[in-house]
């Protein structure tokens, strides 16, 4: 089933001299996880805005050619009601708490409260996804006194907690230490194994290369490549896109490059470990 | 997971509870009887009845635990207003009964120094009750009230938004002040030094202000808030009791009366 | 010259102890990182050296003067600081007006300004970007006008506090030199960061931070190889010392090169 069919799409930002979305044609299945990378204003941001109905209907604009969304044109649809079925969750945590509620507890029921949920519903969901997300200790604090890192995981909770069908994550974990990545990234792990559809923006080439299905290279509004991760990322054609490829494939590549290549490039230090192991194997037979 | 965290999730299941009967008062009610009260102190324009008026507050405020919160903003009227409009009233009101004369120069008559503590009183009267108001409620619980009554929650979010854009704007400042310290913009000292850095810190502030306006909405859009369907609250408070509605129907009566009568009497 | 810290502690007013008992000392124009979970401390610790924190005991001395004895703006000459978020600093209407605000500040000549903003336009490569608003540059970018706004200042050390959050590989590239020329130029510069490979790459010296202490201080090879303090500080090792690590090959491996050596040595000795 495709969650989100784009074809040929252009898009210019009102007073922008450039379009941000150039030629634009993909397709999204549904419950797959998606990395999107590529440098900064290459278009990421705005195909997420997009996906997510800001374009048009919050950011105005030119859009040319033609975007569905679950099966429908984005610009027939309601945009509380896409709000509704696709979580966003970006990048500054500071402007995604609400500032109107004083508990983090509170913080995180508000997107309930406001779909109607039961009180009860509403307290068991927050608790589990507290739990979930390690952030129960700060359940009584005031989301408006907490650090960067910890706003970035609130806000994820607030978002998660919704149970949307899909979501659009724009690098959130650009504050977090290694920990915290981890645990960001392992929780979108599971969300995808539920079902969701999941886009992801990130720079950490590392931790996408252990956990997307699909890769899409994006430069100067352009989707310059696209595919299964293990095949992606461990091109070197990427470099010149301004994309990075993990460490674990530089790697694969120069040791190839030394006359000892590798059975496949590993995109991931497991991988790496693994055919270096089995390398070793047929250097002793 | 039902252990620590326990009684203070424990407290949404039920309504939620107050230290003191004044503070568990439906907001809409109290706000109802202290503009009563605030009001009748003008009405009268009495000093006798403003002074008592104010000083019952300010006893209530402290009977409630808010003594000390009360008193911090309501010192800063009296000192100002009420001491103020004292002395300009003896310049502006004509008098013939001179009681004492002011440093040597303004005559302080009997009808003016009247008027005087007469206006004074009054204001002290209104802000007192205002100010006993918003010590003893929370701007969160009046707004869950009033959207019982059907108030739109676009304008309660905004109002508790705004509270808190101003708590934010003060953070903010000061984070900015330190970055621009750290760049070497001197931000304390003598009076030159503090005006030069005034641009510095208002810009980053003001844009930054402006331009999280954007994101706070699409994130409040993600939130469901713009979803046309019933709420449902997290925080519950109890339904106004009868004796609150009571007092606050007699006081409302009482009020109508007072302008009647005031009215009759011109 | 150096920035030394003697039995530093420092608490916040509402008495929340933040760094205990820190001792270091920062050598003229060393290059060191300094890593460690969200609330080890870090970014208090750094705040000592530009005066911004005083501490609540010990000394922390900048080129032998303590920094209780001067103002945070006096001190910014000597150390200069890059927030993490360039928008908390920027608010001149163009860029080139924001990197020229500081040297103006200071009254210097004309000649002086033009070649200290030079400078710093080219070590950040904003070139491109000088006539127009902060506000209307990409944020990633934003965050290099702050950092050239402030080595327009010219400070003996400069502190960047995650600078590598939210860069692509071009940013990343652009950090890197810059760090290699200044340091070639005889800037020291402390940079906090998450990014290991990148602190693999670039500094010589890692300095790991857990719960208010630093636990360890030595070069890299030293910090990422040893799992106590990789396990304490709540870091990750490189990614390519994991490798090497999971092929249990000796040496101590970092680098991409190191390890396909290692493996042709294994391969020559079967």
């Amino acid at each position: 089933m495709t969650a989100v069919e784009l074809k040929n799409v252009n898009y210019k930002y009102p007073l922008a001299d450039e379009y941000a979305l150039r030629d634009v044609s993909f397709r999204f299945e549904e419950g797959r996880f998606y990395g999107l990378i590529g440098e900064n204003g290459g278009g990421k941001t705005t195909l997420c805005n997009l996906i997510r109905g800001l374009v048009p209907h919050f950011y105005h604009g030119e859009l040319e050619g033609e975007a569905r969304v679950f099966g429908m044109n984005i610009k027939e649809h309601n945009a509380e009601e896409l709000a509704v079925r696709i979580g966003y969750v970006f990048q500054n945590p500071f402007n995604q708490m609400s500032g109107i509620k004083s508990t983090v507890f509170e913080e995180v029921a508000m997107g309930l409260e406001n779909l109607g949920v039961e009180k009860e519903e509403i307290i068991r969901k927050v608790e589990e996804v507290c739990h979930f997300l390690g952030i129960e200790e700060l359940m009584e604090k005031n989301p408006n006194e907490l650090s960067g890192g910890q706003r970035q995981r609130v806000a994820f909770a607030s978002i998660i907690v919704m149970d949307n069908e899909m979501l659009v994550i724009d690098e959130p974990t650009s504050q977090l230490d290694p920990q915290g990545t981890e645990n960001v990234f392992e929780i979108i792990r599971n969300l995808k194994e539920a079902g969701k559809t999941i886009i992801l923006v990130e720079h950490k080439i590392d931790m996408i290369a252990e956990y997307c299905d699909e890769i899409i290279v994006m430069k100067e509004g352009k989707i310059v490549c696209s595919g299964e991760t293990q095949d992606i990322l461990s091109r070197m054609e990427l470099l010149k896109y301004d994309a990075q490829i993990p460490e674990a494939a530089i790697w694969g590549h120069e040791m190839a490059a030394e006359g000892m290549p590798l059975s496949r490039i590993p995109i991931t230090t497991g991988q790496a470990v693994q055919y270096a192991v089995e390398r070793r194997q047929t250097d002793g037979n | 997971m039902r252990n620590e965290g326990s009684s203070f999730i424990e407290s949404f299941r039920r309504y939620q509870q107050f230290d003191n009967w004044f503070l568990a008062f439906n907001p809409l009610s109290k706000l109802n009887i202290l503009f009563v009260l605030g009001f009748s102190s003008m009405l009268i324009n009495d000093w006798r009845y403003g002074f008592t008026l104010s000083t019952l507050l300010c006893v209530l405020a402290f009977a409630v635990n808010r003594g000390v919160k009360f008193l911090k903003p309501f010192s800063v009227i009296v000192l100002i207003f009420g001491f103020f409009t004292l002395v300009i009233r003896q310049f502006s009101v004509e008098g013939t009964t001179v009681l004492f004369t002011l440093f040597g120069i303004l005559p302080v008559t009997e009808e003016a120094l009247v008027n005087g503590l007469n206006t004074a009183s009054y204001l002290l009267g209104f802000s007192g009750a205002v100010i006993l108001f918003f010590v003893t409620t929370e701007m969160r619980d009046l707004m869950y009230v009033l959207e019982q009554k059907g108030m739109s929650h676009e304008v309660s979010y905004i109002v508790l938004a705004s509270f808190q854009t101003i708590i934010d704007l003060r953070k903010n400042a000061e984070l900015i002040m330190e970055s621009q310290k750290a760049r070497g913009i001197e931000t304390e000292g003598s009076v030159m030094n503090r005006i030069r850095a005034f641009f510095p810190i208002l810009g980053p502030l003001v844009l930054g202000a402006i331009s999280g306006t954007e994101e706070k909405s699409i994130a409040m859009d993600a939130r469901a808030f713009s979803v046309k369907c019933k709420h449902t609250f997290l925080r519950e408070l109890r339904p106004a009791l009868a004796w609150e509605k009571i007092l606050t129907a007699a006081a409302d009566i009482c009020f109508v009366l007072l302008v009647v009568y005031k009215l009759v009497l011109r | 010259m150096a920035i030394e810290f003697k039995d530093v502690s420092f608490a916040y007013p509402n008495g929340y102890v933040a760094n205990e008992h820190l001792n270091l000392v920062i050598r003229d124009g060393e290059t060191l990182a300094i890593v460690g979970q969200n609330g080890a401390g870090k970014t208090t610790a750094v705040k000592l050296m530009n005066g911004l924190n005083k501490p609540t005991c010990g000394d922390v001395l900048v080129d032998g003067i303590n920094t209780r004895e001067r103002s945070c703006a006096q001190l910014s000459r000597t150390v200069g600081y890059v927030f993490q978020n360039p928008d908390d600093q920027i608010f001149n209407s163009t860029a080139l007006a924001e990197i020229e605000y500081m040297p103006r500040y200071l009254k210097l000549s004309e000649e002086e300004i033009t070649r200290r903003c030079g400078r710093a336009v080219e070590l950040t490569g904003i070139g491109g970007y000088l006539k127009m608003n902060p506000l209307d540059i990409p944020y990633a970018i934003r965050k290099f006008v702050a950092i050239a706004a402030i080595i327009a200042i010219e400070p003996k050390y400069l502190i960047l506090d995650e600078p590598t959050a939210g860069q692509d590989k071009r940013g990343n590239e652009t950090l890197e030199r810059m760090i290699r020329e200044l340091s070639r130029e005889g800037t020291g510069v402390i940079a906090i960061t998450h990014d290991m490979d990148f602190v693999t790459r670039n500094f010589p010296r890692v300095v790991a931070m857990a719960h208010k202490n630093i636990i360890a201080d030595g070069t890299a090879r030293e910090i990422f190889w040893d799992s106590k303090t990789v396990g304490e500080a709540r870091i990750k090792k490189p990614q390519i010392a994991q490798v090497a690590e999971g092929l249990k090959l000796p040496g101590n491996i970092l680098f991409c090169g190191e390890l396909t050596e290692a493996m042709r040595q294994e391969k020559r000795s079967i």
